[in-house]
């Protein structure tokens, strides 16, 4: 019995010190392993880091290279493909660079050409030619935050569609509003000083304005619609225009504008000046909606021409056009699905002319997009044509692949 | 060859060259003084990320901010504000947003 006690009271503390010991290695084990979770977290971070820092660095780098300084190459291109009821069906492509230099925080330069195929070709001879058109070249000062002027050749600020909209990647469907096309209702573009910017009036609305003088426009003798764009004032008379537009809320804006000048005109017999007004109304309402998981985009421009009547034009009739459309579009974007991906639109647009024209015409488009990526879409739509003159009526399908970059 | 002149009337030429005239005096007030330096972060103190959403989808689809660096950046938003006429305070609160994201 003394020997078990003995045999005991010898093994005993080493049983403890060893149950003891066992305890400090695990605990030195799980601060080891902690130190090295803690080790490997910074180490990540550091590379994170000193990837971002690269990164920016590099950029900064390319920023100060001699000769790129504040340079940005832009722009979009469009193939389109059209088959018009009754005649033979076509492809067409544009291709527009946009050039933008800054040169400082108060300085900018932007400019897009536009490189597009036309036919030429005439009785027996197949022919096409690439035309180049400087749509814009805009020289800005933004001396203040609130104020921005400009000089040069500039979309002109009458409606949305025209300045903002008309880019293939950005333009819902593949054709313009009859406002913007060949009715001649509101120009693109025109030469002259303009003056824009941007009011924030609310906690969340703001208004924005853009007023400008330019050459003014033309009046086509034959057809009686106005243009505008020639570097030459030709009748000694300026147009004075702009656009106000209101936003209440940031997915509402409403818009006026206006342009007022006289059009130059010249039979080869008679020439003169025409009192010129346009006037013009846009909607725009742009939501996105969680109860039908995608957004809402929908607009509307009205907008009439008014040229003073000439016995030499038309035969005297009053030359007042007006016109206008409306557009909804959407797309369940919300979606966790490649249906995401895919848009619809319609579209209904009117345009009246003078009657002896027998030229009024109304359209109905129905489109289908899906967007390949956030700047590139293919467009598929098929429009109704109406016009006074039945024989000319011409439904259409069009295909369009459009791409910004 | 006959010219004929409708009520031609020097009017809007002089209605423009005095609103002009207005204009490029309150701007030329304005230089050496305060510029886009040293703007508030944005004019009706929203965030760079809310001015981002609420004006670039007016137009357009927005634009993944990583599709441009910091410096191309900073000319596309020039452009930008000319087109959406937005204001110099805003376009640059939307520029840090996008140079933050990219």
């Amino acid at each position: 019995m003394n020997t078990m006690k003995r045999v005991a009271a010898y093994f005993l503390p080493l049983a403890l010190a060893g149950g003891l010991h066992a305890q400090d290695r695990t605990k030195a084990l799980k601060e080891l392993n902690d130190r090295i979770e803690q080790l490997q977290k910074d180490t990540d971070e550091a590379f994170e880091e000193f990837e971002n820092r690269f990164l920016k660095t590099d950029q900064e780098l390319g920023r100060l290279r001699p000769g790129t300084t504040g340079f940005l190459f832009s722009g979009f291109s469009s193939f389109t493909y059209t088959d018009r009821a009754g005649s033979p069906s076509s492809f067409d492509v544009t291709f527009n660079p946009i050039f933008l230099f800054k040169l400082n925080d108060n300085l900018f330069i932007e400019s897009e050409v536009e490189f597009e195929l036309s036919d030429v070709s005439s009785a027996g001879e197949p022919g096409f030619e690439t035309d180049a058109g400087l749509e814009y070249a805009h020289m800005v000062w933004a001396p203040r935050d609130e104020i921005m002027v400009g000089v040069g050749k500039f979309l002109l600020p009458f409606g949305q569609f025209g300045e903002r909209l008309h880019p293939a990647w950005i333009n819902k469907l593949p054709d313009s509003p009859l406002l913007y096309g060949h009715s001649g209702i509101i120009p693109m573009n025109d030469i002259g000083i303009d003056i824009r910017g941007g009011i924030r009036v609310m906690e969340r609305g703001s208004v924005n304005y853009a007023f400008y003088l330019t050459n003014g426009p033309m009046l086509d003798t034959t057809e009686g619609t106005i243009s505008t764009g020639d570097p030459t004032d030709n009748n000694f008379n300026k147009a004075l225009g702009g656009r106000v537009g209101f936003l209440p809320h940031p997915s509402v804006e409403i818009g006026v504008s206006f342009m007022s000048g006289k059009s130059a005109f010249d039979t080869g017999t008679v020439s003169g000046d025409l009192d010129t007004l346009l006037l013009g109304v846009d909607v725009a309402y742009i939501r996105s909606f969680d109860a039908i998981k995608g957004t809402l985009d929908a607009r509307f421009e009205w907008a009439q021409s008014d040229v003073d009547s000439d016995p030499a034009i038309l035969g005297g009739v009053d030359n007042l056009r007006r016109g206008w459309y409306s557009q909804i579009a959407y797309r369940p974007d919300k979606l966790e699905s490649l249906f995401k991906n895919f848009e619809c639109v319609l579209r209904f647009d009117s345009v009246k002319l003078p009657s002896s024209l027998n030229e009024d015409r109304s359209r109905f488009t129905l489109g289908t997009n899906y967007w390949i990526g956030n700047s590139t879409v293919v467009k598929l739509a098929y429009q109704f044509d109406e016009r006074d003159d039945s024989s000319q009526e011409t439904d259409s399908f069009m295909f369009q692949v459009g791409m910004g970059f | 060859m006959k010219t004929r002149t409708h009520s031609y009337r020097r009017g809007p030429i002089s209605l423009a060259v005095l609103f002009l005239g207005s204009f490029l005096a309150a701007c030329s007030s304005t230089l050496g003084g305060r510029g886009e330096k040293d703007a508030a972060p944005s004019s009706g103190g929203l965030s760079g990320a809310e001015i981002w959403a609420n004006n670039c989808s007016r137009c357009h689809n927005f634009r993944d901010p990583s599709s441009l660096s910091d410096a191309q950046w900073d000319v596309a938003m020039m452009h930008m504000r000319v087109r959406a006429k937005l204001n110099g305070a805003d376009a640059k609160a939307v520029l840090k947003f996008l140079q933050a994201s990219n």
